[in-house]
């Protein structure tokens, strides 16, 4: 009997060897390689970002300003229940394979040719979750025979990419704190790279690495200073000098999430993190620069020591949360000398360019029409405070019902840009930033809430600057500064931005619509409404010698639950939960 | 004539007799959508979420909830003819999460909402910020205490002279952003952050800290087991900061008749000494509220 076993054992390896994956109905397995060229390859979509830079650009033409006319749904696919809510997600394309997430922390693989449904994984969240701002999931990521995604309890799963299994499962923390993962993880040489998001009081952000093969924790490092890291289990180094800019234990409990994830430049060997606004949010709370919040970190993938940090918003009292991505880039100087780069669009207002290698302040320059928090930035890369603009301290009093004075200042908490990924034409060497113009009200209170006593600690409400548009989408030259055009939309942009070497920008409204714009001008040339607000991310990919286009559609994620004066015109807009695939119809 | 409390009886048993008759095992269930008074009454069942880590108040045991809240919610249920059914509830950033995750909006995983929520702030801006829900029936009044050592603070706690003392409160309430704001922050040094106030009182116990300022019934509930050798006063803060504040319920708009019922029954329970019973089994003492 034992013997019969290892015969058909044998044969089955043989056939293996014979036919290739493929053939064996078995898809092959993702090479860390694979994913490092994820940016070049345009059969696939391997990563988060469409490549581990996340510039979001596709060398593939076939689509371009000629032919996107012509571009039409080739199938859609439901996320089915009435689980609907914000559809943040950027799906994976891998061997004739989509895989996308949705909200409450589901997934789903489905063939990409037909829209036929293979298998849905849906996470049995428990009752106790409280993700801040709805509960959406980003997008998964795919190594080995495996896929990765993280859920609203904290959890990152490994499934079987062929059956949707459950391979291992490993909490980061506890939900019950408040934390949650809604960004897609980052695979570096087999490394399973995570933020986490959520913490509702006296917690500290942190960027996780796992194996990939078996969730072990690798290394862990906390991104604000006077906290230990871990690296193999053990007490790796302190981030930056205890008390240097924060007093007494605040540091212990400095905020500063990471629920954005993270891009990585394997030429410079280094990801890049960004961190959260510094608690508590009433910035008089806390003088000092109050590292490392509101930051861009160079983190070593092998060590998780950070390598160089630069902070866009130092003693931040506007919630200007750091997390927006970081991308690599190569900067052509007007001398003709080529920069490592990468760039970033804060949520203060400001565009930031800086050496990649060593986070060498480059540039800041605004992308939206009003940044009153700051002027500018120095030559140093310290922004130019105008004080008049920082919400008053509670115990000077001078604001109504004994609040700090309240300020109007642009941009708002929810930033001149928040998460939706910006992209960066190889092509043009512009950046497509979705942008928004608004502004709040903000005060500082001099009382907060815990469980039953007294309440709040700070407030504010949003409203727009324009009656005609919040939404902007802008092209920016990140050598000059300048804006070179820019695409008015009258919600707010709350979806990614893809760019390929066809000259297109791709991206959605929460009016529904997907569109594409020409790169060098910003004029419309294609536009479908998907029937729910897109705030999803666009990929392309090229299967069968055609060219396809996804996206995500499904209205919800920040904007409905804090818009403030915002939200009365976009609480109209119908959910949704659809997968939407386009392409090309072959001439006949 | 028959009093108020035998008609609630009989609409308590009436609830009672429908919850097993025609609408089924299921009427438990029907959690889903809007929930008004009558719903509430046809199932029985009152649902009343609790926060599950704030003891002496509510938590978590192995027996099920406990707690000062969750015996005067038991008792309340009691008196109006409900069955009372707990369900843990998150504490989020504002009250206002608080009352749309617990008892307008519901869960966000299967849109169950709870009916009545105890250890709401009595508080004329929340009830403004929050028209989906009511607050009323101010059940008790709470405030700030300071437990401290003898030999580390032998006058008492001097907000002018004690930058240097080591002072323990718990993360991001009234006393920590008294002690990081106060006379230029000259206290924010000697601040030390716990995230539960019995690590605090361990902490004073343990020599750790100097001083620790909490909520009166966590100090008072505590302090004798954990740390017994502490003085304990009350602690008013100065300025701005609210050192006492009225605590009541909240309910559904919708469901405005049990704020009448239940206003009764805690008002009973005030005034035939049960209220002040369930506090001191606790070992915290009740303050009828001040409104």
């Amino acid at each position: 009997m034992a013997m019969t076993i290892n015969r058909s054992l044998a044969a089955v390896t043989l056939a293996l060897a014979t036919m290739g994956w493929a053939a064996a109905g078995l898809a092959k397995p993702v090479t860390d390689q694979e994913i490092l060229n994820d940016a070049t390859s345009t059969g696939d979509v391997l990563s988060y970002g469409m490549g581990p830079q996340a510039q979001r650009f596709s060398p593939l033409t076939a689509l371009n300003r000629d032919t996107v006319k012509g571009l039409v749904p080739a199938w859609a696919f439901s996320f089915g229940g009435e689980k609907q809510r914000g559809q943040e997600s950027q799906p994976l394309v891998a061997d004739g394979v989509m895989y996308v997430t949705g909200s409450y922390s589901r997934l789903w693989a489905v063939d990409a040719r037909t829209g036929k449904e293979l298998w849905e994984y849906n996470h049995r969240l428990p009752d106790g979750i409280m993700p801040c701002c709805d509960v959406v999931n980003r997008g998964a990521a795919i190594h080995g025979d495996k896929v990765y995604f993280g859920t609203l309890d904290a959890k990152i799963v490994a499934l079987n990419k062929e059956t949707g299994k459950v391979v291992w499962s490993k909490a980061l923390e506890d939900y019950k704190a408040g934390y949650a993962i809604t960004s897609a993880p980052l695979v570096v040489d087999g490394l399973i790279i995570s933020g986490i998001g959520g913490g509702e009081f006296g917690v500290v952000g942190k960027v996780y690495a796992l194996d990939a093969e078996t969730g072990e924790m690798k290394w862990i490092r906390p991104v604000i200073e006077g906290n230990v890291g871990t690296l193999d289990g053990k007490p790796s180094t302190m981030t930056g000098t205890k008390n240097a800019s924060w007093q007494g234990d605040q540091w212990q409990t400095g905020g500063g999430g990471t629920w954005l994830g993270g891009t990585y430049d394997p030429g410079t060997g280094l990801l890049y993190f960004g961190s959260g606004n510094p608690a508590p949010w009433n910035s008089h709370l806390r003088p000092g620069d109050n590292l490392y919040s509101s930051s861009r970190l160079a983190i070593d993938p092998k060590t998780g020591e950070i390598k160089w940090s630069y902070q866009t918003t130092p003693h931040d009292g506007w919630d200007f949360d750091g997390v927006n991505e970081a991308i690599p880039f190569d900067l052509k100087g007007a001398d003709g000398k080529v920069v490592q780069a990468v760039a970033t669009a804060d949520r203060n207002g400001f565009f930031f360019v800086l050496d990649r290698t060593n986070g060498k302040f480059i540039s800041a320059n605004p992308f939206v029409s009003r940044h009153d928090w700051a002027t500018g930035f120095d030559d140093k890369g310290r922004p130019i405070y105008n004080p008049d603009f920082r919400p008053g301290n509670p115990a000077d009093g001078g604001g109504a019902d004994g609040k700090g004075k309240s300020v109007f200042a642009a941009p708002s908490f929810l930033g001149g840009k928040n998460w939706m990924p910006m992209a960066y034409s190889q092509k043009t060497g512009l950046f497509y930033i979705p942008s928004n113009e608004w502004g709040m009200d903000i005060w500082n209170e001099p009382i907060t809430y815990k469980k039953g006593a007294a309440y709040l600690g700070a407030g504010f409400t949003i409203k727009p600057l324009y009656e005609d548009h919040i939404g902007a989408l802008r092209a920016m030259d990140p050598a000059t500064g300048k804006i070179k055009w820019e695409y008015k939309n009258r919600a707010p942009l709350w979806g990614g931005v893809m760019t390929t070497a066809g000259g297109l920008v791709f991206f959605g409204t929460p009016e529904g619509y997907l569109k594409a714009l020409d790169d060098e001008t910003g004029k419309e040339l294609w536009s479908f409404n998907t029937g729910s607000g897109v705030v999803g991310s666009p990929i392309t990919w090229e299967m069968d010698g055609e060219q396809y286009v996804a996206v995500v559609s499904g209205w919800g994620g920040a904007v409905p639950l804090w818009g403030g004066d915002v939200a009365d015109y976009v609480k109209s807009f119908n959910q949704g939960g659809m997968m939407w695939v386009f392409k090309l119809p072959k001439k006949a | 004539m028959p009093s108020r409390r035998d008609l609630l009886g009989l609409a308590g048993a009436l609830g009672a007799a429908l919850a097993l008759g025609g609408r089924g095992a299921r009427a438990d269930e029907d959690l889903v959508g809007t929930v008004n008074y009558d719903t509430i009454r046809a199932r029985g069942v009152l649902r009343i979420p609790y926060y599950e880590d704030f003891a002496p108040y509510s938590t978590t045991t192995a027996d099920g909830p406990a707690g000062i809240d969750i015996d005067i919610a038991r008792e309340v249920a009691g008196r109006i003819g409900l069955r009372p059914r707990f369900y843990a509830l998150v504490a989020g950033e504002k009250v206002d999460d608080d009352l749309r995750n617990g008892i307008w909006r519901g869960n966000l995983i299967d849109r169950s909402v709870g009916d009545l929520m105890f250890h709401i702030p009595y508080d004329r801006q929340i009830q403004i910020n929050n028209d989906q829900v009511v607050l009323f029936a101010p059940y008790f009044e709470e405030g700030f205490a300071i437990a401290y050592s003898e030999q580390a603070m032998p006058g008492g706690f001097d907000p002018e002279a004690d930058g240097d003392k080591r002072i323990g409160v718990e993360i991001d309430t009234l006393p920590d952003f008294y002690l990081t704001s106060a006379n230029n922050g000259a206290l924010r040094a000697a601040a030390v952050h716990f995230a539960k106030p019995v690590e605090a009182l361990a902490a004073l116990r343990d020599g750790a800290v100097d001083a620790v300022i909490l909520q009166a019934a966590q100090v008072e509930a505590f302090a004798p087991r954990l740390a017994p050798q502490a003085i304990v006063r009350p602690f008013v803060m100065g300025g701005l900061f609210h050192s006492r504040w009225t605590v009541g319920c909240a309910i559904r708009e919708s469901c405005r008749p049990l704020v009448y019922e239940v206003g009764d029954a805690l008002a009973a329970m005030a005034a035939d000494g049960s209220m002040a019973a369930i506090f001191a089994k606790a070992g915290v003492t009740w303050l009828a509220p001040a409104r």
